[in-house]
């Protein structure tokens, strides 16, 4: 709407430069670029930068390593991997909710058809039960059904939201690494 | 011992094995570690983190290539990292720049203080992009991997490899210009 999002051909051409430097492009692509490229400008001047950019970058010196990095026994008796916080819980309840709703929306279909189905179809569950009204363990069923899957969702919300706060670091300290 | 007994070896679970392959990539994991993180603390503590972890899991390690494969759990530590940082944060002594003593002892000493600044400098834009492109400018134009290795470090396709290192490219570009007369001269003029 109104232009919006609509790229112009200095876009389309930005979006190649990248791959144009490392002389990525062939065919028509590269042709389409570089002829643009001979009439634009800011492009040309984009392409200069760019080109700049990328040299700086590969010209950084990579720093040698300040000590050795070399793992021995001790080490690895000692530095565990971190553990998030709430993993392992986290690993039982993704399972367990996606479970016991899944059971839930099933007890609520049997019950929007049994709604659906009215009198008669209650008059038939009764019959095929000795008259026992099945609707009312249902009900009972799906409330409590419901409360564990609240308790199971506000537990998972509980622990993820424990866990993106962060988690101890437990080996980041002064041992025998330095 | 080539790459291939070391891997083997280590598979094994012989320690020794494995410190052949760290003593070989641990230039290459420690500099990953730090133009991500941008401090020398914490590339330390991700660069030991990666080879441990590395350790523990070199029975998967299926593939022929180690260095994609050391970089991909190097690249990982490193976000655990800014994760943990960034809901984490702290001042640290640490915080200083590459010291001189990381280069070549045979430079000058103009030269390698000027090389320092320009790393600190290039190190701190670097911070400012979103992780994903950072990851990309760096795989590729800091540590000149190939397009096909970073998409093998990242788990990615070759065209988001693309498409992340354009944009990232094109972000730093824009940092660069917006402090152009903290570069050195040869490169103040074509920016």
């Amino acid at each position: 709407m109104f232009g919006l999002g609509r790229k112009t051909e200095c876009d389309r051409v930005g979006d190649r430069l990248s791959e144009y430097v490392d002389g990525r492009l062939s065919g028509k692509a590269l042709q389409y670029v570089e002829w643009h490229l001979s009439g634009c400008e800011s492009c040309a001047k984009e392409l200069a930068e760019l080109r700049t950019t990328v040299e700086i970058l590969r010209g950084v010196d990579q720093a040698a390593a300040p000590r050795s990095f070399a793992i021995d026994s001790a080490m690895l008796a000692k530095r565990e991997r971190p553990q998030l916080y709430g993993e392992r819980a986290l690993r039982l309840l993704r399972p367990a909710l996606a479970v016991s709703v899944f059971i839930f929306i099933v007890m609520l279909f049997v019950d929007f058809g049994l709604i659906v189905t009215g009198e008669r179809g209650a008059d038939m569950w009764a019959l095929s039960s000795g008259g026992f009204d099945w609707r009312f363990v249902l009900r009972i069923m799906e409330w409590s059904w419901g409360c564990m899957v609240i308790a199971f969702a506000l537990a998972f919300i509980y622990v993820s939201w424990r866990r993106h706060r962060g988690y101890p670091d437990l080996y980041d300290s002064n041992d025998i690494l330095r | 011992m080539d790459e291939r007994e070391a891997i083997a070896r280590s598979k094994e679970g012989e320690v020794d094995g494995f410190n052949w392959l760290v003593a070989r990539y641990e230039r290459q994991v420690y500099n990953l570690a730090l133009s991500m993180l941008g401090n020398t603390h914490d590339a330390e503590d991700a660069a030991q983190d990666a080879f441990l972890s590395a350790y523990r899991s070199i029975r998967s390690f299926k593939g022929a290539a180690f260095k994609p494969w050391i970089c991909r759990i190097a690249a990982n530590s490193c976000i655990d990292k800014m994760r943990y940082r960034s809901r984490h944060p702290a001042f640290s002594i640490e915080d200083n720049p590459v010291e001189p003593k990381s280069y070549a002892p045979a430079d000058q000493p103009e030269e390698v203080a000027l090389r320092t600044e320009l790393r600190s400098f290039i190190d701190s834009k670097l911070g400012l992009l979103p992780s994903d492109l950072r990851l990309t400018v760096v795989l590729v134009d800091v540590q000149g991997m190939s397009y096909d290795e970073a998409a093998q470090v990242m788990g990615c396709a070759l065209g988001t490899v693309k498409s992340r290192l354009s944009r990232g490219r094109r972000q730093m570009r824009r940092l660069l210009c917006a402090d152009k007369e903290l570069l050195p001269d040869k490169y103040r003029h074509y920016i």
